[in-house]
């Protein structure tokens, strides 16, 4: 279930942003710039689907997220959506290997989870710093990226040390 | 705890061979990739995409400190079986926070059947119970083999911990009768000999000597003729059997490859003479042979059978008769070779141990014969040769006066030995 969760954030958030672009839709553009996306798209669903179905394909999930990123590409720019996107892969890339070990053998999903606790923690430094320095002026993005960085870990830090 | 707990503990910890992720590599590739799209597509907004992927191989990397060591604890229920046997093998596997068991085998080689019957992995520990069947003889030297990850699936870990060692030893058939030499040695035993002396069966009846025991006068005759008489009995004496094992080459073939029939049927031999009150021995011809001079008794018998789980081809042992010490093949011992009479050099010895006087007796233990090609215009002419080869091979032996008998599939020993054992094996003059 957070495959399939994950997988459909992880794909549905880069179509909303190719949904809703600006723009004039009977432009030859756009039309190609549309085919592009909804072909990533399909590669990228089905890749989510196979992984869901056969587990052990190693190939799948990271197909999967590499039709994300693509869609991104054609997408346009917005900071929060890339985020989320990043996020969702990475959850999508984990729950498909937890799915995997799931179908060799019972797998405790809390104690799972938990072993992958400072992977989490790196995310949750590094895409808040990512998300505030794209939003920021060029000049003031590093110390921006930098500051939130620190922040994040901060809070991390609190919220574990708890 | 005792010292006996605290070495067995020690035992248990098996050290941990940590190396980097098979993933790791390709996925830090892309990421080196996808930089340089980025900065190639001038889209430094997908920096951001990438951030909570990067973010978690770094947080993973950071804390990745594996554990050097984990505790696997094994309990083998026999070490000590008879083929087609079954061992349990109970193992038990303690991991640290934060190490996961990817993979557990045990690996037993080829002489035993390994099938896993449960499997229970929960946090830091997980419980495995195996069978092990004994598919033929032979020493097993088990190993339980590892796979462990750990530091969120960044880094692989693999241990092994070895089991002790299973001796898996042949079973053979049940025999009633064995040939025995011609000449039998001065040696007590249940056969009876050609000489007189003490013993229950009749041999003839002579004049008395001084000396004679009195218990020997044969009264009626004595009051008939009038002179003392005595009943002259013949001894009963001990045979001496060697089995020889031609173990320089292994045919593999159905039913069990010919050294490994060759083993039990050496053994079938030694215990059904043991158990006839002869003494028995054991000799190899090539391969990996310990040999074992005649002798008696249960220990020895023991002793023949441990022998025997270490056979193997490929040694260094002799191939000629001539390096057998006179202890190990006595003068006057039958010998029953067990032999796929394949290899020239075995034949040889055959024959220079007849030369040399010994009865001999063979057992072929070849049950195959080369397979035609299909479509092969050659083939059936060349199995027909080897036929033809191999009908004059057992001729050149039975002209040399040794017998040779085969042993199917499908016959039991007794069934082969027993035309064998109607009489002694003669000898050749010395």
């Amino acid at each position: 279930m957070p495959c399939l969760l994950s997988g459909t954030v992880m794909l549905g958030i880069p179509t909303l942003l190719a949904l809703a672009a600006p723009g004039r839709p009977d432009s030859e553009a756009a039309t190609a710039l549309g085919l592009s996306v909804a072909i990533v798209l399909a590669v990228g669903a089905t890749s989510v689907v196979v992984t869901l179905v056969r587990p052990g394909q190693g190939g799948s999930a990271p197909l999967a997220v590499l039709c994300a990123a693509l869609a991104l590409v054609f997408a346009p720019l917005d900071a929060w959506a890339d985020g989320l996107t990043g996020v969702a892969a990475l959850l999508f890339l984990l729950s498909a290997r937890m799915h995997a070990g799931a179908s060799r053998r019972e797998v405790d999903a809390g104690q799972w989870w938990l072993a992958r606790r400072p992977m989490l923690v790196g995310a949750a430094v590094t895409t808040p710093a990512a998300v505030a320095s794209a939003l920021v002026p060029t000049a003031w993005s590093l110390p921006v990226a930098g500051a939130v960085g620190i922040a994040a870990a901060g809070l991390c830090a609190l919220v574990l040390s708890n | 705890m005792s010292q006996e707990a605290e070495s067995q503990e020690a035992r248990s910890r098996r050290s941990v061979r940590w190396a980097p992720a098979g993933w790791l590599f390709p996925a830090v590739c892309c990421v080196v990739l996808a930089a340089a799209g980025i900065v190639a597509l001038g889209r430094a907004d997908l920096v951001v995409f990438a951030a909570p992927l990067v973010g978690a191989l770094a947080g993973g990397w950071w804390t990745a400190a594996p554990p050097r060591e984990v505790i696997v604890r094994a309990d083998v229920s026999a070490e000590r079986v008879f083929e087609g046997d079954t061992v349990t093998v109970r193992i038990e596997v303690i991991v640290p926070d934060g190490v996961e068991i990817l993979d557990v085998e045990l690996d037993s080689g080829s002489a035993m059947e390994v099938t896993p019957l449960s499997w229970e992995a929960g946090t830091g520990t997980a419980h495995g119970v195996w069978e092990m069947r004994a598919a033929r003889w032979g020493r097993a030297d088990p190993w339980v083999r590892l796979e462990l990850r750990a530091a969120a699936g960044l880094m692989v870990g693999q241990t092994s911990h070895q089991l002790p060692p299973i001796a898996a030893f042949p079973l053979a058939d049940s025999l009633s009768a064995v040939p025995r030499p011609m000449e039998l040695p001065d040696l007590l035993g249940v056969h009876l000999g050609r000489r007189r002396g003490e013993g229950v069966e009749f041999a003839g009846i002579r004049g008395y000597r001084p000396g004679d025991p009195l218990r020997s006068v044969n009264w009626p005759v004595t009051a008939r003729r009038g002179s003392l008489y005595v009943t002259e009995r013949l001894t009963e004496q001990a045979a001496k059997v060697v089995a020889v094992i031609d173990a320089s080459r292994d045919v593999q073939q159905p039913g069990g490859s010919t050294l490994e029939v060759s083993v039990q049927g050496a053994l079938a031999v030694v215990r059904a003479a043991l158990r006839r009150g002869d003494r028995a021995g054991v000799v190899g011809l090539g391969g990996v042979v310990r040999w074992m001079a005649p002798d008696m008794g249960q220990r020895h018998l023991d002793r023949v059978i441990e022998a025997l789980i270490d056979v193997q081809t490929g040694g260094a042992a002799p191939t000629d008769a001539t390096s057998f010490p006179r202890s190990v093949l006595p003068p006057g011992a039958a010998v029953v070779v067990f032999s796929p009479l394949i290899d020239e050099r075995a034949l040889s010895a055959l024959a220079d141990l007849r030369r040399r006087g010994f009865g001999l007796a063979v057992v072929d233990v070849l049950r195959t014969e080369p397979r035609a090609r299909e479509g092969g215009v050659y083939d059936p002419i060349a199995v027909r040769m080897w036929r033809v080869g191999r009908r004059g091979l057992f001729h050149r032996l039975a002209e040399l006066g040794i017998p040779v008998v085969s042993w199917p599939p499908d016959a039991g020993l007794e069934e082969v030995l027993r035309p064998l054992a109607r009489r002694p094996l003669v000898g050749a003059r010395r």
